[in-house]
């Protein structure tokens, strides 16, 4: 027995050790490497611009952390990539906004890619995200320098801190644009926002129509805003990256009037948007859009030969002012050729018929036109008697059969002063 | 520019929707729910209750009662683990009843499925592990086993016997007779099952089988005897499905299924399997002296096998577990809103989402208004609603016929000299069908993505003699063709023995021809879909030898080797027999080598053997399609040149501690690998283009995948002199790999990368999957009744702690991103929880 033990023991152990010993290498493919030499900071990658474009035709690399990224549609086939030494726009051959994001760490294949410059911004051209971008990891986000608007002032022909993450603290939007949105989500524009500091530097904010934000109200207060700096020709610019971004809710330095609380303006070119009916009582003359200077509103009984006889609600949604400390209503108003006057009217029982409903007449509070399409604003409306909730308005039309005005109604708003 | 090229393919690739990546040889079972190489253990136990165990179809049978104690506790306790003896594909292994070989030609495994739930005969079997000498056949490198259905050899006697598990079926009722041999020399065995369960283990899984054997067999005189056998498994199941890690942990169901959905209420399976393939048996028993024996088969199977699936035209993927219906495929961020309501209603296990949200198909039919113009080429037009959604049926129905002859002779006492021949002519029909319109008037049958390449309309057709062809629900459309294989095979054997040594050299000569024979002219492969494809002729030989040495009675050593060329199989060598003719390029032979070395003691009380082998498969054909979701077709990987390396080792022990406890251990351990750099070539079902063609695959010393290669078991057995015995076993599994991906072990795919990114190995290191455990249990006990009647009970466990964490295997998805890997992550398999087995049965 135990010489079989021994046996078997021997070809056991034998057997173990020649497998284990087996355990082989995996295959692997071909791959190649990367010289050290062969690898560029960011800042040398900038340095190689000298007033031409160059296409990069060697094996180098450029390792980085995207700084910004396509996801909140601000920047379009454009990604920042930052690394210790600086940063620089990438121009992408395809769209990323499902592929890199903010601090995914990526190396940048420099073959294929072009160092260039457009408007004075230091770009790298060419980028295919297949080829040009290698993910190396992700979670890694940049920290933004804090500097002032003045650090930012142009100095030469390349604004400092070019494609760099920065903050700027204690700002404000000027009062001319805080009550805006960041930009035109409608008509998908570009548009510029200036922000203050507390010394009266001011710089500008450019923001894309197609970003994710653009039709968001800019936010009010004061504080700190991080963003990427571009330039476009000698104009230096902050792009944002997303609104998580800012934090500009503090006391402002400087108050400003009260933004409306309500904002029809037509531009989405609806007349129903926002909960707002018409009605015709009698004919058929409708309410509509005009769009000579900006979308309105707009009506006429005159067919182009003839007026016909009608009576035309344009009613407003409903509103609680019961929190409103001074609610005002203002809108502007036009109107050409001879007829009744439009009228403004308000309730605070509307039944869903403008005819079986009991309305107030506050035409007179308002300022109107003084005819030949002359636009004025009704200044502000007193709404005080209606703090309240369910206010609605309505602008009430009257044809006649030889005669009838054409109205137009804008900028409709309601604000809390 | 090759890497040009290659862009192209891996964006393709890249946007792929993998529907299910397995064989594409088994065209028929294109949806097959494992990769092969997890869906088929070679070489697994037929145990009452295990024979059909999940989805299982390829099971070789091998019965417990195996004298080898290593091949006994490996084949009961490592199955669920999907372990296979010696690494070894089931095409290894060849499964016979009555001398006629049972695997299938076109892809040379044994479907188990087809005599399934004839326990009672096919318990009557000889099996052999590995090399081996028989007068039977040849045999392949992995072992053979001959079921004997031969009458009068069947045990006089009627068995009944009622189950009840947990598994694929929940009941099985069956009832066996043999009258053994009458006076008038005629012998009766029948035998009938019927298996049934409205669920199975997984959700959506149903099972209704019936089976039935009969065979009969007259002696003569004492010279010959003649039998005939016939037998049949019709069984329709509902499938399961194997999914992704991210779709079992938000279901919180390991064994989530992604197949069936509500309709109207009630469970429906999108993947249904329905097979009939009865097979019928004469056979010639001639006893010509003392000293020779003849005996002949001739045989006939027919029948069908219908697998169905969804079918879709312009349409979103109906799949509830596909890439772009899950949580993750919202994982960018500006997405986590979307994100976080979609994985709510996972975690909910919400039916429209998780499961096949039948209704919508409906309604999504039902205004699909459309009307088709030059219908079957013709000038009209039919207006009805077009279906989006279609259950079609990929049917596989086949042909065989044959006949077997072998003899034996004693050329003198210690001395036998054998051999054979078997011819076979086999033919499988393939064709899909319309199973079911869901609520539309008719699908139109032609290739959409075709369609949307190609200007000529005729290009999209699958039939450009009856284009635009509106199908109903039994019509065939798609594809429709035969494979056809003729096989002729002639084997020899001689064996002897003596005092110190047993012998045996055996030799085998095949020639093997097969051709497909379309009857579509597909508008994209004119010149190639319709009638016969030129016919590929194999010559193949084998020789094979063994010996035992007999240290003394009780100590041998034993020897064996093999060398054989096998011709590819059919399956393998048509790069996309669906639409044309074209077989791989530079279609070879495979090389097998393989030998083993055993340590054997037999002691009353002491029973060991160790064995170390070694064996090489060389030139192997290998492919694998899945469905792209973006092409709407089936995309081909075939690589050329595989070689695999199976060698490691085998210890089975046994000992007696008392008269009634044993002690009893298994342990294998393996290197099964792959040892070449094959070369790929990808195809898609629908275009003209080669993607890739010869692309070397580095792929030296990756594992082949799907299985343990290391494998233990120890046990206790306990037998009562009272008739009753009590098993456990402890076994432990590990090294078991995902099946890997051989494009993403291409040169070109790496291109834009340098050594030091980490995509490089993300994309290339082959994932090993933790090592786990489980305990096994059997007892049972039987009474005897007035010396007469026999009852008894078993109960088998498996998995008694209900381990549900074990990833017995799963494969790298062929649709890859090579930017993020983990966009399409791997397809894994779960062993089953805890089930049963439960079966008492009356015999007299």
């Amino acid at each position: 027995m135990k010489q079989i033990k021994i046996v078997l023991g021997v070809i056991l152990l034998a057997a173990i050790v020649l497998i284990s010993g087996c355990n082989k290498e995996f295959d692997s493919p071909p791959v190649a490497t990367l010289p050290a030499g062969n690898i560029i900071t960011i800042d040398s990658l900038r340095n190689i611009y000298t007033f031409f474009d160059s296409t990069f035709v060697d094996d180098i690399s450029v390792y980085g952390v995207i700084s910004a990224d396509e996801v909140s549609g601000n920047l379009y086939k454009t990604i920042y990539v930052q690394d210790g030494t600086n940063a620089i726009l990438l121009k992408l051959t395809a769209s990323s906004s499902n592929t890199f994001f903010m601090g995914d760490s990526v190396r940048i294949s420099l073959k294929g890619t072009a160092i260039a410059m457009f408007k004075n911004m230091i770009q790298l051209d060419n980028v295919d995200p297949e080829i040009n971008l290698i993910k190396q990891g992700n979670g890694s986000q940049v920290q933004p320098k804090v500097v002032t608007i003045a650090d930012l002032a142009l100095n030469g022909l390349y604004a400092p801190y070019q494609a760099q993450l920065i903050q700027i603290n204690d700002v404000e939007f000027v009062c001319n644009d805080v009550c805006n949105t960041y930009s035109d989500a409608i008509n998908q524009s570009d548009q510029n926002r200036t922000l203050i500091d507390t010394l009266g530097n001011s710089i500008i904010v450019r923001t894309s129509g197609f970003s994710s934000f653009a039709g968001t109200n800019l936010q009010q207060g004061k504080g700190s805003f991080v963003a990427v700096v571009s330039q476009y020709n000698s104009t230096v610019q902050l792009t944002m990256r997303q609104l998580g971004d800012l934090s500009l809710t503090g006391t402002r330095k400087t108050a400003c009037a009260s933004c409306p609380f309500y904002n029809k303006n037509w531009e989405d070119n609806s007349l129903i948007s926002g909960g707002w009916t018409t009605q015709n009582v009698v004919g058929t003359t409708s309410w509509e859009t005009g769009s000579i200077g900006g979308i309105y509103a707009q009506i006429s009984n005159y067919n182009g030969s003839t007026n016909a006889v009608s009576e035309s609600w344009y009613v407003s949604p409903s509103f609680d002012l019961s929190t409103s400390v001074n609610p005002v209503l203002a809108f502007r108003n036009a109107y050409k050729f001879t007829g009744a006057p439009l009228q403004l009217m308000v309730t605070t029982n509307y039944t869903g018929d403008a005819t079986t409903t009991v309305w107030s007449d506050i035409t007179s509070s308002a300022a109107w036109s003084g005819g030949n399409f002359a636009w004025v604003s009704s200044g502000n409306i007193s709404l005080s008697a209606y703090q309240q909730a369910g206010v609605r308005f309505a602008f009430k039309y009257i044809g006649g059969a030889t005669n009838g005005s054409t109205w137009e109604i804008d900028d409709f708003t309601l604000t809390d002063i | 520019m090759k890497s040009g090229k290659y862009i192209l393919v891996s964006s393709i690739l890249v946007s792929t929707g993998l529907f299910a990546q397995t064989d594409s040889t088994s065209i028929n079972e294109i949806d097959s729910v494992f990769d092969e190489n997890i869906n088929t253990p070679a070489f697994t136990v037929s145990l009452d209750g295990i024979d059909d165990a999940g989805q299982d179809q390829s099971v070789s049978g091998l019965l417990q009662s195996s004298r080898d104690v290593y091949t006994r506790i490996a084949g009961y306790n490592f199955s669920a683990a999907r372990f296979r003896i010696r690494g070894y594909g089931s095409e290894n292994f060849t499964v016979m009843m009555n001398g006629v070989t049972l695997n299938n030609p076109e892809g040379g495994r044994a479907v188990w499925a087809y005599w399934g739930g004839l326990n009672d005969i096919t318990r009557y079997q000889e099996v052999r592990n590995g090399i081996n000498a028989t007068f039977h056949t040849f045999g392949g490198v992995g072992g053979f086993s001959n079921i004997n259905a031969r009458a009068s050899e069947i045990r006089k006697g009627t068995k009944v016997s009622y189950a009840l598990a947990n598994r694929s079926y929940s009941q099985r009722f069956m009832v066996t007779h043999s009258t053994g041999m009458m006076d008038n020399g005629v012998s009766i065995a029948l035998s009938a099952s019927g298996r049934y369960s409205n669920e199975g283990y997984v959700d959506g899984t149903f099972y209704r089988g019936a089976s039935y054997f009969l065979s009969i067999e007259k002696k003569l005189n004492e010279k010959h005897s003649l039998g005939f056998v016939a037998y049949g498994a019709p069984t329709v199941q509902g499938r399961r499905s194997i999914s992704t890690e991210e779709a079992y942990s938000l279901t919180g169901n390991n064994y989530y299924n992604s197949y069936w959905g509500y309709q109207d209420g009630k469970k429906r399976n999108s993947r249904v399997r329905n097979n009939n393939k009865p097979r019928v048996m004469l056979n010639h028993y001639f006893i010509l002296n003392e000293k020779t024996k003849i005996n002949t088969s001739a045989y006939y199977s027919f029948g069908k096998t219908g697998n169905t699936r969804l079918n879709w035209y312009s349409a979103n993927d109906p799949r509830p577990d596909y890439y772009k219906n899950l949580p993750s495929y919202l994982g960018n961020p500006g997405q986590e809103a979307e994100m976080e309501a979609l994985t709510a209603l996972w975690q909910s296990n919400t039916p429209t989402t998780t499961q096949v949200d039948w209704d919508q198909m409906y309604f999504a039919n039902g205004k699909n208004l459309y009307t088709q113009e030059k219908v079957n080429g013709s000038g009209s037009s039919v207006t009805g609603n077009r279906a989006k959604y279609i259950v079609e049926n990929v049917r596989k129905d086949i042909s065989d016929y044959g006949l077997t002859s072998t003899a034996s002779h004693q050329l003198k006492e210690n001395m036998v000299l054998s051999g054979g021949v078997n011819l076979s002519k086999y033919k499988s029909k393939n064709f899909k069908v319309v199973d079911d319109l869901l609520g539309a008037d008719f699908w139109v049958d032609i290739d959409q993505f075709a369609e949307r390449d190609f200007a000529d309309e005729l290009t999209a057709q699958s039939d450009i003699n009856n284009p635009n062809n509106l199908v109903k629900v039994g019509d065939k459309f798609g594809y429709n063709y035969d494979i056809n294989i003729d096989t002729y095979n002639g084997f020899g054997q001689i064996e002897g023995t003596s005092k110190k040594v047993d012998w045996f050299a055996g030799f085998s000569l095949t020639s093997t021809t097969f051709w497909r024979t379309g009857y579509m002219q597909n508008g994209l492969f004119s010149e190639n879909s319709l009638g016969d494809s030129k016919k590929n002729n194999f010559f193949n030989y084998g020789i094979k030898g063994g010996l035992v040495y007999k240290i003394t009675g009780r100590h041998l050593i034993r020897l064996n080797g093999a060398y054989m060329t096998r011709a590819p199989f059919s399956r393998t060598a048509f790069i996309s027999p669906r639409t044309r003719d074209e077989v791989v390029s530079n279609l070879k032979s495979e090389k097998i080598m393989s030998g083993d070395i055993s340590y054997i003691v037999r002691y009353p009380k002491v029973k060991t053997r160790v064995t170390a082998f070694y064996t090489t498969i060389k030139d192997k054909t290998w492919s694998r399609s899945f469905y792209h979701e973006d092409l709407n077709t089936y995309v081909n990987y075939v690589m050329t040149g595989v070689d695999e390396l199976y060698m490691g080792i085998e210890v089975g022990a046994e000992t007696n501690l008392t008269s009634e406890l044993i002690v009893l251990g298994a342990f294998s351990m393996g290197e099964y690998l792959y040892d070449s750099r094959p070369s790929a070539s990808i195809v898609q079902d629908n275009s003209r283009e080669v993607f890739d063609q010869n692309t070397i695959v580095y792929f030296e010393n990756y594992k082949i995948g799907g299985m343990p290669q290391t494998a233990a078991s120890i046990g206790l057995k306990y037998f009562s002199a009272k008739y009753w015995f009590a098993s456990v076993n402890f076994n432990y599994f590990n090294d078991i790999y995902l099946s890997a991906n051989p494009v993403r072990r291409t040169e070109d795919i790496l291109d834009k990368f340098v050594a030091t990114d980490p995509a490089v190995e993300d994309i290339t290191t082959q994932t090993k999957l933790d090592g786990d455990y489980s305990i096994t249990l059997s007892v049972g006990k039987s009474w005897k009744i007035k010396d007469k009647y026999n009852i008894r009970f078993n109960l088998n466990v498996n998995n008694v702690l209900n381990n549900t964490d074990f990833t017995t295997g799963g494969y790298e998805q062929l649709r890859f991103d090579r930017n993020d890997i983990n966009k399409f992550p791997p397809k894994t398999g779960y062993m089953y929880g805890r089930t049963y087995f439960a079966m008492v049965s009356f015999s007299f």
